[in-house]
């Protein structure tokens, strides 16, 4: 039987806590852009689009501040894998349509409503990086071994976490560097 | 010994740490540059005939002895895309994989020919040889450069199957051969036009 040291298991539930409540907060505090974000999937019919935007941003904030109080529920993992599998076949079903053009709503800076950044638009890229985030959600359920943390291992959370926002957003600006590469042929960048 | 693996560990991650920070600035600039630098457009000379223009049939042999009609009205054939390269030109041996693989991804509208100048025909046998462009269609015309006027190279023609000139232009990257189907897809022959255009 796999059994992990405690340190990957905080190291992740920390790591989800982060992405979830910045993802949930950008949501809330830019309500008429995700709206608008919203709108752009054409999944939701246009009266709840107000709420549905509301209830992603509140459930994505809840699971992450459900991350950080380490319940160690499978609930957590469970409930944002399931949020993650919906956003990737969300993005599959407009991928499908062949509206790869339509902002994905995944950057944080550009939910932001002064922003003058490029957004990423749709790509499978993003089904792939979902279900990879899933992966790492599922792994905090493999059974962990007791021990006491030491300096050390705070010192190497903060880094390894450090480390991992930096990736994720290297990850993120270069999908939307591929985006603005690929719309340069359509000639719109 | 735990002391020195403590402070190795400490290191190792202060560099993983200032390496994550560099490859997310790298990749910021980077996404800054392409916002800031847009793809320029061809050159597009002012002499020869002019874009929307019918073009004159010329009829020219390729080097494995085959004719064809370049230009002329009413043939209605693939859009013919005509690469002026030399064996004297380093940045035409650069463009030429760059314009297969631009014009194989157009196949279902679009062919690819090659022309070029010059009497040495050994040379321009080897040429085509050394570039693996036998497949194409090479012509080597006086005649065909002197039409559109091709003064320096590589040199890009763009005739649309009803012979009309849809855009021309000096290229030296993928981006300024992309810029001639552009202008052709779109109607707008220069980015001078398209500002005249919006504004």
């Amino acid at each position: 039987m796999i059994v992990f040291d405690p340190l990957v298991q905080l190291t992740l539930s920390l790591g989800f806590g982060l992405l979830l409540t910045i993802s949930g907060l950008s949501k809330l505090s830019n309500r008429e852009s995700f709206e608008s974000v919203l709108r752009g999937y054409d999944l939701l019919m246009e009266k709840v689009v107000p709420s549905g935007a509301f209830l992603i941003g509140g459930l994505e904030l809840g699971l992450g501040l459900l991350w950080f109080s380490l319940s160690e529920s499978k609930f957590v993992v469970v409930g944002s894998s399931l949020l993650l599998l919906t956003y990737a076949l969300v993005i599959t079903i407009n991928l499908v349509r062949g509206r790869n053009y339509i902002d994905c709503g995944c950057s944080f800076s550009s939910l932001r409503a002064n922003h003058n950044r490029s957004s990423s638009g749709l790509s499978f890229h993003l089904v792939y990086r979902n279900i990879v985030l899933m992966c790492f959600a599922f792994l905090t359920l493999v059974p962990v071994f007791e021990r006491e943390f030491n300096v050390l291992d705070y010192f190497i959370i903060f880094f390894a976490l450090a480390c991992s926002v930096l990736f994720y957003g290297a990850m993120s600006q270069l999908l939307v560097n591929r985006s603005t590469i690929n719309s340069w042929r359509q000639g719109d960048a | 010994m735990l002391e020195t693996v403590l402070i190795s560990s400490i290191i190792q991650w202060v560099i993983i740490l200032i390496l994550s920070v560099m490859l997310f600035a790298l990749t910021r600039q980077v996404g800054i540059l392409h916002e800031r630098v847009a793809p320029a457009g061809a050159l597009q000379p002012t002499s020869g005939p002019k874009v929307g223009e019918i073009t004159e049939k010329i009829r020219v042999t390729s080097l494995d002895g085959n004719e064809f009609d370049i230009g002329g009205s009413g043939d209605g054939q693939n859009i013919k895309f005509i690469l002026f390269i030399s064996p004297t030109c380093p940045v035409c041996k650069e463009l030429v994989p760059t314009a297969i693989a631009l014009i194989g991804s157009e196949a279902q509208r679009m062919e690819l020919f090659f022309a070029s100048d010059g009497e040495n025909m050994q040379q321009h046998k080897s040429y085509v040889t050394d570039l693996e462009i036998t497949d194409y269609p090479y012509f080597v015309s006086e005649r065909l450069g002197l039409a559109y006027q091709v003064s320096k190279l590589p040199f890009a023609v763009l005739i649309d199957g009803d012979g009309v000139l849809r855009s021309k232009g000096l290229v030296n990257t993928r981006e300024h051969m992309e810029s001639l189907i552009e202008a052709m897809d779109t109607g707008v022959a220069t980015v001078q036009e398209y500002v005249g255009l919006q504004s």
